[in-house]
Protein backbone atom coordinates (compact mmCIF):
# COMPACT_ATOMS: atom_id res chain seq x y z
CA UNK A 1 0.00 0.00 0.00
CA UNK A 2 2.99 2.65 0.85
CA UNK A 3 4.87 1.39 -1.94
CA UNK A 4 1.96 2.10 -4.50
CA UNK A 5 1.61 5.44 -2.78
CA UNK A 6 4.91 6.63 -3.09
CA UNK A 7 5.04 4.85 -6.67
CA UNK A 8 1.99 7.14 -7.74
CA UNK A 9 3.81 10.31 -5.79
CA UNK A 10 6.93 10.01 -7.89
CA UNK A 11 4.75 10.25 -10.91
CA UNK A 12 3.59 13.54 -9.84
CA UNK A 13 7.06 14.99 -8.27
CA UNK A 14 8.12 14.13 -12.04
CA UNK A 15 5.29 15.80 -13.66
CA UNK A 16 5.71 18.85 -11.59
CA UNK A 17 9.64 18.82 -11.85
CA UNK A 18 9.35 18.92 -15.96
CA UNK A 19 6.64 21.45 -16.18
CA UNK A 20 8.83 23.66 -13.82
CA UNK A 21 11.44 22.84 -16.55
CA UNK A 22 9.17 22.79 -19.62
CA UNK A 23 7.27 26.36 -19.46
CA UNK A 24 9.90 28.50 -18.19
CA UNK A 25 12.39 26.91 -21.12
CA UNK A 26 9.91 27.64 -24.08
CA UNK A 27 8.79 30.86 -22.64
CA UNK A 28 12.75 32.20 -22.72
CA UNK A 29 12.95 30.34 -26.42
CA UNK A 30 10.02 32.07 -27.98
CA UNK A 31 11.48 36.02 -26.17
CA UNK A 32 14.80 34.92 -27.86
CA UNK A 33 13.91 33.17 -31.12
CA UNK A 34 11.20 34.88 -32.35
CA UNK A 35 11.24 38.32 -33.87
CA UNK A 36 9.51 41.12 -31.76
CA UNK A 37 7.78 44.68 -33.02
CA UNK A 38 6.14 46.37 -30.68
CA UNK A 39 2.99 48.97 -32.18
CA UNK A 40 -0.12 50.91 -30.34
CA UNK A 41 -2.31 47.86 -31.37
CA UNK A 42 -0.60 45.26 -30.20
CA UNK A 43 0.37 46.53 -26.91
CA UNK A 44 -3.54 47.11 -26.54
CA UNK A 45 -5.75 44.51 -23.90
CA UNK A 46 -6.65 42.06 -26.34
CA UNK A 47 -3.48 41.11 -28.68
CA UNK A 48 -6.41 39.53 -31.40
CA UNK A 49 -6.95 43.13 -32.74
CA UNK A 50 -10.23 43.89 -31.20
CA UNK A 51 -10.47 47.51 -29.49
CA UNK A 52 -11.85 47.86 -26.33
CA UNK A 53 -14.96 50.10 -25.72
CA UNK A 54 -14.84 52.35 -23.00
CA UNK A 55 -13.24 51.27 -19.47
CA UNK A 56 -13.62 48.49 -17.76
CA UNK A 57 -15.49 49.45 -14.47
CA UNK A 58 -18.66 50.24 -16.17
CA UNK A 59 -21.88 49.75 -13.77
CA UNK A 60 -24.24 46.64 -14.50
CA UNK A 61 -27.78 46.64 -14.96
CA UNK A 62 -29.23 46.17 -10.75
CA UNK A 63 -32.27 44.16 -12.58
CA UNK A 64 -29.64 41.45 -13.21
CA UNK A 65 -29.77 40.32 -9.62
CA UNK A 66 -33.17 38.80 -10.20
CA UNK A 67 -32.12 36.44 -12.27
CA UNK A 68 -28.95 36.09 -10.12
CA UNK A 69 -31.67 34.66 -7.20
CA UNK A 70 -33.75 32.51 -9.80
CA UNK A 71 -30.81 31.05 -11.06
CA UNK A 72 -29.57 29.90 -7.33
CA UNK A 73 -32.87 28.90 -6.42
CA UNK A 74 -32.76 26.52 -9.53
CA UNK A 75 -29.25 25.80 -9.12
CA UNK A 76 -30.50 24.27 -5.29
CA UNK A 77 -33.39 22.29 -6.42
CA UNK A 78 -30.81 20.83 -9.11
CA UNK A 79 -28.48 19.93 -6.32
CA UNK A 80 -31.53 18.39 -4.43
CA UNK A 81 -33.32 16.55 -7.08
CA UNK A 82 -30.12 14.80 -8.74
CA UNK A 83 -29.71 12.15 -5.61
CA UNK A 84 -32.99 12.05 -5.13
CA UNK A 85 -33.58 10.61 -8.79
CA UNK A 86 -30.12 8.45 -8.36
CA UNK A 87 -31.93 6.61 -5.13
CA UNK A 88 -35.23 7.12 -6.78
CA UNK A 89 -36.08 3.46 -7.41
CA UNK A 90 -35.28 2.48 -3.73
CA UNK A 91 -37.37 4.62 -1.79
CA UNK A 92 -40.80 4.94 -0.47
CA UNK A 93 -43.63 6.85 -1.42
CA UNK A 94 -43.64 9.63 1.16
CA UNK A 95 -39.79 10.13 -0.01
CA UNK A 96 -41.70 11.55 -3.50
CA UNK A 97 -44.23 12.86 -1.42
CA UNK A 98 -41.49 15.23 0.18
CA UNK A 99 -40.08 16.41 -2.67
CA UNK A 100 -43.63 17.36 -4.57
CA UNK A 101 -43.77 19.69 -1.12
CA UNK A 102 -39.84 21.17 -2.31
CA UNK A 103 -40.85 21.85 -5.84
CA UNK A 104 -44.59 23.15 -4.75
CA UNK A 105 -42.82 25.55 -2.48
CA UNK A 106 -39.65 26.52 -5.32
CA UNK A 107 -43.00 26.86 -7.61
CA UNK A 108 -45.03 28.86 -5.47
CA UNK A 109 -41.99 31.18 -5.30
CA UNK A 110 -41.37 31.29 -8.88
CA UNK A 111 -44.96 32.06 -9.53
CA UNK A 112 -44.88 34.94 -7.17
CA UNK A 113 -41.85 36.80 -9.11
CA UNK A 114 -43.30 35.62 -11.74
CA UNK A 115 -46.68 37.37 -10.68
CA UNK A 116 -44.66 40.72 -9.40
CA UNK A 117 -43.31 41.28 -13.29
CA UNK A 118 -39.76 40.31 -11.79
CA UNK A 119 -39.08 38.16 -15.32
CA UNK A 120 -40.27 41.66 -17.21
CA UNK A 121 -36.80 43.27 -18.72
CA UNK A 122 -37.51 46.79 -17.83
CA UNK B 1 -51.20 10.08 15.73
CA UNK B 2 -48.25 9.52 13.28
CA UNK B 3 -45.03 12.07 14.20
CA UNK B 4 -45.80 14.15 10.70
CA UNK B 5 -49.37 15.48 12.48
CA UNK B 6 -47.20 16.61 15.24
CA UNK B 7 -45.90 20.00 13.05
CA UNK B 8 -49.37 20.68 11.81
CA UNK B 9 -48.84 24.10 13.10
CA UNK B 10 -45.40 24.31 11.10
CA UNK B 11 -47.76 23.43 7.82
CA UNK B 12 -50.10 25.71 8.74
CA UNK B 13 -47.56 28.76 8.89
CA UNK B 14 -45.80 27.79 6.06
CA UNK B 15 -49.26 27.38 3.95
CA UNK B 16 -50.28 30.67 5.63
CA UNK B 17 -47.22 32.17 3.99
CA UNK B 18 -47.49 31.03 1.06
CA UNK B 19 -51.29 32.09 1.18
CA UNK B 20 -50.56 35.61 2.37
CA UNK B 21 -48.28 35.92 -1.16
CA UNK B 22 -51.32 35.38 -3.28
CA UNK B 23 -54.85 36.25 -1.24
CA UNK B 24 -54.72 39.95 -2.40
CA UNK B 25 -55.30 38.17 -6.32
CA UNK B 26 -58.43 36.75 -4.60
CA UNK B 27 -59.74 40.02 -2.47
CA UNK B 28 -57.97 43.14 -3.85
CA UNK B 29 -57.59 44.55 -1.31
CA UNK B 30 -54.70 46.01 0.79
CA UNK B 31 -54.26 44.28 4.41
CA UNK B 32 -56.52 40.98 3.48
CA UNK B 33 -52.58 39.33 3.35
CA UNK B 34 -52.09 40.26 7.00
CA UNK B 35 -55.57 39.33 7.79
CA UNK B 36 -55.13 36.01 6.24
CA UNK B 37 -52.18 35.36 8.03
CA UNK B 38 -53.31 36.53 11.20
CA UNK B 39 -55.87 33.46 10.60
CA UNK B 40 -53.04 31.25 9.70
CA UNK B 41 -50.67 32.03 12.84
CA UNK B 42 -53.84 31.38 15.29
CA UNK B 43 -54.81 28.13 13.94
CA UNK B 44 -51.25 27.26 14.13
CA UNK B 45 -50.85 28.67 18.10
CA UNK B 46 -54.28 26.23 18.75
CA UNK B 47 -53.33 23.56 17.21
CA UNK B 48 -49.95 23.84 18.96
CA UNK B 49 -51.72 23.72 22.22
CA UNK B 50 -54.06 20.85 21.15
CA UNK B 51 -50.93 18.74 20.33
CA UNK B 52 -49.16 19.67 23.25
CA UNK B 53 -45.82 17.48 24.77
CA UNK B 54 -44.88 14.76 22.42
CA UNK B 55 -41.97 12.63 22.21
CA UNK B 56 -38.74 12.58 19.56
CA UNK B 57 -39.82 12.50 16.41
CA UNK B 58 -37.75 11.90 12.47
CA UNK B 59 -35.22 9.92 13.92
CA UNK B 60 -34.67 12.40 16.95
CA UNK B 61 -34.16 15.58 15.21
CA UNK B 62 -37.38 17.50 16.62
CA UNK B 63 -38.74 16.70 20.61
CA UNK B 64 -41.80 18.62 21.71
CA UNK B 65 -41.34 19.27 25.54
CA UNK B 66 -43.38 21.38 27.88
CA UNK B 67 -40.42 24.17 26.79
CA UNK B 68 -40.91 23.78 23.00
CA UNK B 69 -45.11 23.29 23.80
CA UNK B 70 -45.08 26.99 25.49
CA UNK B 71 -43.01 28.86 23.49
CA UNK B 72 -44.05 27.33 19.92
CA UNK B 73 -47.93 28.53 21.40
CA UNK B 74 -46.31 32.10 22.18
CA UNK B 75 -44.38 32.48 19.15
CA UNK B 76 -47.52 31.36 17.11
CA UNK B 77 -49.90 33.68 19.50
CA UNK B 78 -47.48 37.00 18.97
CA UNK B 79 -46.85 36.37 15.72
CA UNK B 80 -50.82 36.14 15.60
CA UNK B 81 -51.56 39.37 16.95
CA UNK B 82 -48.83 41.17 15.07
CA UNK B 83 -50.79 40.12 11.82
CA UNK B 84 -53.92 41.63 13.41
CA UNK B 85 -52.22 44.97 13.73
CA UNK B 86 -50.49 44.94 10.35
CA UNK B 87 -54.14 43.98 8.99
CA UNK B 88 -55.33 47.21 10.02
CA UNK B 89 -52.45 49.54 9.69
CA UNK B 90 -50.28 47.89 6.84
CA UNK B 91 -46.37 48.66 6.51
CA UNK B 92 -46.79 52.11 5.07
CA UNK B 93 -45.62 53.35 2.28
CA UNK B 94 -44.72 49.73 1.08
CA UNK B 95 -47.41 47.06 1.00
CA UNK B 96 -48.13 44.47 3.54
CA UNK B 97 -48.33 41.26 1.81
CA UNK B 98 -44.70 39.91 1.79
CA UNK B 99 -44.36 41.71 5.31
CA UNK B 100 -47.47 39.03 6.59
CA UNK B 101 -45.20 36.20 4.55
CA UNK B 102 -42.01 37.08 6.12
CA UNK B 103 -43.34 37.08 10.00
CA UNK B 104 -45.34 33.51 9.52
CA UNK B 105 -41.89 31.86 7.60
CA UNK B 106 -39.91 33.98 10.71
CA UNK B 107 -42.02 32.28 12.84
CA UNK B 108 -42.08 28.95 11.76
CA UNK B 109 -38.18 29.31 11.91
CA UNK B 110 -38.76 30.41 15.77
CA UNK B 111 -40.91 27.20 16.28
CA UNK B 112 -38.62 25.11 15.08
CA UNK B 113 -35.78 26.20 16.32
CA UNK B 114 -37.27 25.62 19.70
CA UNK B 115 -38.09 22.01 18.57
CA UNK B 116 -35.01 21.67 17.21
CA UNK B 117 -32.71 18.11 18.96
CA UNK B 118 -29.62 18.55 16.57
CA UNK B 119 -27.48 21.51 15.60
CA UNK B 120 -27.97 20.62 11.84
CA UNK B 121 -32.13 21.28 11.96
CA UNK B 122 -31.33 23.88 14.72
CA UNK B 123 -28.89 26.52 12.51
CA UNK B 124 -31.41 25.92 9.29
CA UNK B 125 -34.27 26.58 11.73
CA UNK B 126 -32.43 30.12 13.11
CA UNK B 127 -31.47 30.73 9.19
CA UNK B 128 -35.12 30.42 8.66
CA UNK B 129 -35.89 32.96 11.71
CA UNK B 130 -33.60 35.70 10.94
CA UNK B 131 -33.12 35.49 6.98
CA UNK B 132 -37.00 37.25 6.96
CA UNK B 133 -35.99 40.00 9.90
CA UNK B 134 -33.60 41.00 7.68
CA UNK B 135 -36.22 41.41 5.34
CA UNK B 136 -38.48 42.92 7.60
CA UNK B 137 -35.88 45.68 9.09
CA UNK B 138 -34.86 46.86 5.35
CA UNK B 139 -38.85 46.67 4.16
CA UNK B 140 -38.99 50.25 3.75
CA UNK B 141 -36.79 50.29 0.08
CA UNK B 142 -36.39 53.65 -1.11
CA UNK B 143 -35.28 55.09 2.44
CA UNK B 144 -31.12 54.85 3.01
CA UNK B 145 -31.64 54.66 6.97
CA UNK B 146 -33.33 51.98 6.35
CA UNK B 147 -31.24 50.22 4.39
CA UNK B 148 -28.25 50.66 6.33
CA UNK B 149 -29.53 49.27 9.17
CA UNK B 150 -30.55 46.11 7.69
CA UNK B 151 -27.34 45.59 6.14
CA UNK B 152 -26.06 46.26 8.91
CA UNK B 153 -28.07 43.74 10.98
CA UNK B 154 -27.51 41.57 8.11
CA UNK B 155 -24.08 41.66 7.93
CA UNK B 156 -23.41 41.33 12.28
CA UNK B 157 -26.15 38.79 11.85
CA UNK B 158 -24.66 36.73 9.42
CA UNK B 159 -20.82 36.90 11.35
CA UNK B 160 -22.45 35.84 13.93
CA UNK B 161 -24.31 32.90 12.27
CA UNK B 162 -20.55 31.64 11.15
CA UNK B 163 -18.90 32.48 14.52
CA UNK B 164 -21.85 30.04 16.10
CA UNK B 165 -21.25 27.69 12.83
CA UNK B 166 -17.57 27.24 13.93
CA UNK B 167 -18.20 26.55 17.52
CA UNK B 168 -20.95 23.75 16.18
CA UNK B 169 -18.32 22.09 14.04
CA UNK B 170 -16.20 21.67 16.84
CA UNK B 171 -18.80 20.52 19.35
CA UNK B 172 -19.40 17.86 16.68
CA UNK B 173 -15.65 16.56 16.23
CA UNK B 174 -15.84 16.31 20.17
CA UNK B 175 -18.92 14.56 20.14
CA UNK B 176 -18.80 13.11 16.92
CA UNK B 177 -22.57 13.44 16.04
CA UNK B 178 -24.87 16.50 15.59
CA UNK B 179 -27.70 15.35 17.95
CA UNK B 180 -27.90 17.33 21.23
CA UNK B 181 -28.23 14.34 23.32
CA UNK B 182 -24.93 12.84 21.67
CA UNK B 183 -23.18 16.46 22.59
CA UNK B 184 -24.61 15.91 26.21
CA UNK B 185 -22.98 12.64 26.93
CA UNK B 186 -19.91 13.30 25.29
CA UNK B 187 -17.23 13.29 27.45
CA UNK B 188 -15.53 16.99 29.05
CA UNK B 189 -13.40 18.09 26.19
CA UNK B 190 -12.02 20.46 28.16
CA UNK B 191 -10.27 23.19 26.74
CA UNK B 192 -11.44 22.52 23.41
CA UNK B 193 -15.23 21.95 25.05
CA UNK B 194 -14.40 25.49 26.68
CA UNK B 195 -13.34 26.73 23.07
CA UNK B 196 -16.64 25.51 21.07
CA UNK B 197 -19.46 26.58 23.76
CA UNK B 198 -17.59 30.21 23.99
CA UNK B 199 -17.95 30.34 20.43
CA UNK B 200 -21.87 28.88 19.98
CA UNK B 201 -22.42 31.55 22.67
CA UNK B 202 -20.88 34.42 21.22
CA UNK B 203 -22.82 33.91 18.16
CA UNK B 204 -26.04 33.46 20.08
CA UNK B 205 -25.16 36.38 22.57
CA UNK B 206 -24.87 38.28 19.53
CA UNK B 207 -27.90 37.37 17.93
CA UNK B 208 -30.09 38.35 21.05
CA UNK B 209 -28.13 41.56 21.35
CA UNK B 210 -26.36 41.07 24.46
CA UNK B 211 -23.46 43.19 25.15
CA UNK B 212 -20.70 43.01 24.57
CA UNK B 213 -22.11 42.49 21.10
CA UNK B 214 -24.81 44.47 21.18
CA UNK B 215 -23.61 47.35 19.45
CA UNK B 216 -25.66 46.55 16.15
CA UNK B 217 -29.50 46.54 17.76
CA UNK B 218 -29.34 50.68 18.41
CA UNK B 219 -28.42 51.36 14.57
CA UNK B 220 -30.86 48.67 12.66
CA UNK B 221 -33.47 49.46 14.71
CA UNK B 222 -33.50 53.15 14.61
CA UNK B 223 -33.22 52.24 10.80
CA UNK B 224 -35.85 50.24 10.25
CA UNK B 225 -39.90 50.95 10.86
CA UNK B 226 -41.07 50.92 14.22
CA UNK B 227 -43.16 47.85 12.72
CA UNK B 228 -40.89 46.08 11.85
CA UNK B 229 -38.83 46.63 15.14
CA UNK B 230 -41.98 45.53 16.83
CA UNK B 231 -41.56 41.87 15.60
CA UNK B 232 -37.87 41.65 15.11
CA UNK B 233 -36.95 42.47 18.58
CA UNK B 234 -39.48 40.12 20.22
CA UNK B 235 -40.37 37.11 18.39
CA UNK B 236 -36.87 35.85 17.51
CA UNK B 237 -35.64 36.99 20.24
CA UNK B 238 -37.77 34.47 22.40
CA UNK B 239 -36.98 31.84 20.33
CA UNK B 240 -33.39 32.78 20.58
CA UNK B 241 -33.66 32.83 24.52
CA UNK B 242 -35.18 29.20 24.32
CA UNK B 243 -32.36 27.82 22.16
CA UNK B 244 -29.44 29.27 24.57
CA UNK B 245 -31.64 27.53 27.46
CA UNK B 246 -31.62 24.80 25.65
CA UNK B 247 -27.89 24.73 24.40
CA UNK B 248 -26.96 26.36 28.25
CA UNK B 249 -27.78 22.95 29.50
CA UNK B 250 -26.49 20.43 27.40
CA UNK B 251 -22.78 22.40 27.57
CA UNK B 252 -22.75 23.42 30.97
CA UNK B 253 -22.12 20.09 32.73
CA UNK B 254 -18.78 19.86 30.09
CA UNK B 255 -17.48 23.53 30.31
CA UNK B 256 -18.65 24.54 34.20
CA UNK B 257 -17.45 28.08 33.28
CA UNK B 258 -20.62 29.03 31.28
CA UNK B 259 -22.74 30.11 33.86
CA UNK B 260 -19.86 32.27 34.68
CA UNK B 261 -19.57 33.89 31.57
CA UNK B 262 -23.44 34.08 31.45
CA UNK B 263 -23.07 35.87 34.51
CA UNK B 264 -20.33 38.72 33.29
CA UNK B 265 -22.32 38.96 30.15
CA UNK B 266 -25.88 39.58 31.84
CA UNK B 267 -24.25 42.04 34.39
CA UNK B 268 -22.43 43.92 31.29
CA UNK B 269 -26.15 44.23 29.56
CA UNK B 270 -28.00 44.98 32.14
CA UNK B 271 -25.42 48.43 33.29
CA UNK B 272 -24.99 49.14 29.92
CA UNK B 273 -28.28 48.87 28.16
CA UNK B 274 -30.33 50.41 31.05
CA UNK B 275 -27.56 53.09 31.51
CA UNK B 276 -26.92 53.83 27.42
CA UNK B 277 -30.93 54.04 27.18
CA UNK B 278 -31.10 57.39 29.43
CA UNK B 279 -29.68 59.51 26.82
CA UNK B 280 -32.01 58.56 23.88
CA UNK B 281 -34.74 60.61 21.82
CA UNK B 282 -35.73 57.71 19.69
CA UNK B 283 -37.87 55.18 20.85
CA UNK B 284 -36.50 52.44 18.70
CA UNK B 285 -32.89 53.55 19.94
CA UNK B 286 -34.43 53.40 23.61
CA UNK B 287 -35.97 50.08 22.85
CA UNK B 288 -32.78 48.94 21.49
CA UNK B 289 -30.96 49.17 24.74
CA UNK B 290 -34.29 48.04 26.76
CA UNK B 291 -33.81 45.05 24.87
CA UNK B 292 -30.09 44.80 25.76
CA UNK B 293 -31.13 45.06 29.50
CA UNK B 294 -33.91 42.55 29.35
CA UNK B 295 -31.49 40.24 27.52
CA UNK B 296 -29.24 40.94 30.79
CA UNK B 297 -31.80 40.01 33.02
CA UNK B 298 -32.57 36.79 30.86
CA UNK B 299 -29.00 36.04 31.42
CA UNK B 300 -28.82 36.34 34.64
CA UNK B 301 -31.27 33.56 35.06
CA UNK B 302 -29.12 31.45 33.03
CA UNK B 303 -26.14 32.00 35.27
CA UNK B 304 -28.45 30.07 37.69
CA UNK B 305 -27.93 26.80 35.60
CA UNK B 306 -30.52 25.32 37.80
CA UNK B 307 -33.78 24.08 36.37
CA UNK B 308 -35.49 27.14 37.97
CA UNK B 309 -33.49 29.40 36.53
CA UNK B 310 -33.94 28.11 32.82
CA UNK B 311 -37.46 27.90 33.74
CA UNK B 312 -36.90 31.99 34.38
CA UNK B 313 -35.36 32.83 31.56
CA UNK B 314 -37.93 31.32 29.00
CA UNK B 315 -40.84 32.76 31.09
CA UNK B 316 -39.05 36.03 31.41
CA UNK B 317 -38.48 36.94 27.96
CA UNK B 318 -42.04 35.73 27.11
CA UNK B 319 -43.13 38.08 29.74
CA UNK B 320 -40.66 40.42 28.18
CA UNK B 321 -42.10 40.43 24.99
CA UNK B 322 -45.96 41.13 25.33
CA UNK B 323 -45.43 44.76 26.33
CA UNK B 324 -42.54 45.10 24.09
CA UNK B 325 -44.65 44.25 20.75
CA UNK B 326 -47.19 46.73 22.31
CA UNK B 327 -45.18 49.86 23.24
CA UNK B 328 -43.02 49.89 19.50
CA UNK B 329 -46.75 49.01 17.22
CA UNK B 330 -47.82 52.32 19.48
CA UNK B 331 -44.82 54.08 18.76
CA UNK B 332 -45.30 53.37 14.87
CA UNK B 333 -48.75 54.96 15.17
CA UNK B 334 -47.73 57.71 16.88
CA UNK B 335 -44.03 58.21 15.59
CA UNK B 336 -40.84 56.75 16.77
CA UNK B 337 -39.57 60.01 18.58
CA UNK B 338 -40.04 60.46 22.29
CA UNK B 339 -41.56 63.81 21.87
CA UNK B 340 -43.86 62.28 19.95
CA UNK B 341 -45.91 60.97 22.50
CA UNK B 342 -46.52 64.07 23.71
CA UNK B 343 -49.90 64.79 24.27
CA UNK B 344 -50.86 61.77 24.02
CA UNK B 345 -52.91 61.27 26.87
CA UNK B 346 -55.10 64.43 25.22
CA UNK B 347 -55.64 62.80 21.52
CA UNK B 348 -55.54 58.84 23.08
CA UNK B 349 -56.83 58.49 26.32
CA UNK B 350 -56.77 54.61 25.59
CA UNK B 351 -53.21 54.33 24.16
CA UNK B 352 -51.97 56.51 26.67
CA UNK B 353 -52.99 54.41 29.76
CA UNK B 354 -52.05 51.41 27.70
CA UNK B 355 -48.83 52.77 27.28
CA UNK B 356 -48.78 53.20 31.17
CA UNK B 357 -48.81 49.35 31.89
CA UNK B 358 -46.97 48.56 29.27
CA UNK B 359 -43.83 50.47 30.50
CA UNK B 360 -44.51 49.59 34.24
CA UNK B 361 -44.69 45.67 33.14
CA UNK B 362 -41.07 46.47 31.73
CA UNK B 363 -39.54 48.36 34.42
CA UNK B 364 -41.64 45.63 36.55
CA UNK B 365 -43.84 47.01 38.59
CA UNK B 366 -46.77 45.08 40.55
CA UNK B 367 -49.37 43.44 39.01
CA UNK B 368 -48.07 43.45 35.46
CA UNK B 369 -46.49 39.81 34.09
CA UNK B 370 -42.90 41.58 34.38
CA UNK B 371 -43.03 41.79 37.87
CA UNK B 372 -43.87 38.34 37.92
CA UNK B 373 -40.75 37.27 35.72
CA UNK B 374 -38.71 39.24 37.38
CA UNK B 375 -39.46 37.68 40.50
CA UNK B 376 -38.91 33.65 39.48
CA UNK B 377 -36.10 35.18 38.00
CA UNK B 378 -34.29 36.50 41.27
CA UNK B 379 -35.42 34.16 43.17
CA UNK B 380 -33.57 31.31 40.84
CA UNK B 381 -30.57 33.48 40.70
CA UNK B 382 -30.42 33.71 45.00
CA UNK B 383 -30.94 30.41 45.08
CA UNK B 384 -27.49 29.84 43.17
CA UNK B 385 -26.32 32.31 45.41
CA UNK B 386 -25.79 35.48 42.81
CA UNK B 387 -26.49 38.08 45.42
CA UNK B 388 -24.42 40.58 43.76
CA UNK B 389 -26.09 40.12 40.56
CA UNK B 390 -29.36 40.33 41.91
CA UNK B 391 -28.75 43.82 43.81
CA UNK B 392 -27.30 44.62 40.65
CA UNK B 393 -30.19 44.08 38.71
CA UNK B 394 -33.03 45.02 41.41
CA UNK B 395 -30.92 49.12 40.83
CA UNK B 396 -30.95 48.96 37.23
CA UNK B 397 -34.76 47.81 36.98
CA UNK B 398 -34.82 51.27 39.37
CA UNK B 399 -32.75 52.95 37.08
CA UNK B 400 -35.09 51.73 34.00
CA UNK B 401 -37.95 53.44 35.05
CA UNK B 402 -36.11 56.82 34.69
CA UNK B 403 -36.26 56.59 30.78
CA UNK B 404 -39.23 54.68 30.47
CA UNK B 405 -41.10 57.36 32.45
CA UNK B 406 -39.36 59.70 29.98
CA UNK B 407 -42.02 58.20 27.49
CA UNK B 408 -45.17 58.86 29.80
CA UNK B 409 -44.11 62.12 30.81
CA UNK B 410 -44.11 63.27 27.53
CA UNK B 411 -47.28 61.42 26.96
CA UNK B 412 -49.09 63.01 29.91
CA UNK B 413 -47.57 66.43 31.03
CA UNK B 414 -46.33 67.56 27.81
CA UNK B 415 -49.01 69.29 25.47
CA UNK B 416 -48.24 67.87 21.69
CA UNK B 417 -50.29 68.18 18.65
CA UNK B 418 -53.99 67.50 18.51
CA UNK B 419 -54.73 65.44 15.61
CA UNK B 420 -54.86 62.00 16.15
CA UNK B 421 -54.13 58.86 13.77
CA UNK B 422 -57.66 57.48 12.61
CA UNK B 423 -59.46 54.51 14.39
CA UNK B 424 -58.47 51.04 13.17
CA UNK B 425 -60.25 48.71 14.46
CA UNK B 426 -57.86 45.55 14.12
CA UNK B 427 -55.14 47.35 15.17
CA UNK B 428 -56.98 48.76 18.30
CA UNK B 429 -57.43 45.01 19.23
CA UNK B 430 -54.32 43.62 18.69
CA UNK B 431 -53.02 46.35 21.53
CA UNK B 432 -55.56 45.69 23.79
CA UNK B 433 -54.27 41.86 23.49
CA UNK B 434 -50.84 42.57 24.27
CA UNK B 435 -52.05 44.63 27.17
CA UNK B 436 -54.19 42.29 28.57
CA UNK B 437 -52.16 39.81 28.12
CA UNK B 438 -49.42 41.78 30.30
CA UNK B 439 -52.14 42.94 32.77
CA UNK B 440 -53.17 38.70 33.17
CA UNK B 441 -50.62 37.01 32.43
CA UNK B 442 -48.73 36.87 35.72
CA UNK B 443 -51.87 35.03 37.50
CA UNK B 444 -50.15 32.38 35.28
CA UNK B 445 -47.01 32.28 36.86
CA UNK B 446 -46.81 29.61 38.98
CA UNK B 447 -48.42 26.90 37.22
CA UNK B 448 -46.43 28.37 34.04
CA UNK B 449 -43.48 27.96 35.52
CA UNK B 450 -43.61 24.81 37.14
CA UNK B 451 -44.65 23.34 33.62
CA UNK B 452 -41.80 25.08 31.93
CA UNK B 453 -39.17 23.62 35.00
CA UNK B 454 -40.68 19.98 34.44
CA UNK B 455 -38.56 20.44 31.20
CA UNK B 456 -35.59 20.03 32.30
Amino acid sequence: MVESVTADHTVLLMFIIVGAIFVPLTLTASHLLAPSKHDERKLDTYECGSEPIGPPWVQFRVGYYVYALLFVVFDIETVFLYPWAVAFDRMVVFVLAEMIVFIAILAGGLAYAWKEGALRWR
Amino acid sequence: MSALAWFIPEYLLLAGAFFALFAELIVRREGVAAAAGALFASLAALSALAIGVRPAAFGGVLELDQVSVTVRVVLATLSAVYLLWLAGRGMAPERSREAAAFVLLATLGGMLMVAARDLMVLFVSIELATMPAYLLMGYRRDDEHTLEGALKYFLLSMTTSLVMLYGFSFLFGIAGSTSFAAIAEAPGAGLLGAFSAVFVFVGLLAKMSAAPFHYWAPDAYAGASPASVAFVSTVPKLAGAAVMVRLAVILVPGVPALPTVFAVASLASMLLGNLAAFPQSDVRRLMAYSGVAHTGYMLLALSAGSAAGNAAAIYYTIAYAAPSMAIMLLAAEEGTAVDDFAGLAARRPAAAWTSVVLLLSLVGVPPMVGMFGKLVLFTAALDAGRLALVLVAVAMSVVSAGYYFRVLRAAFFVGGRAERVPRVLPAAVAVALLTAATLALGVFTGPLVRWLTAAF
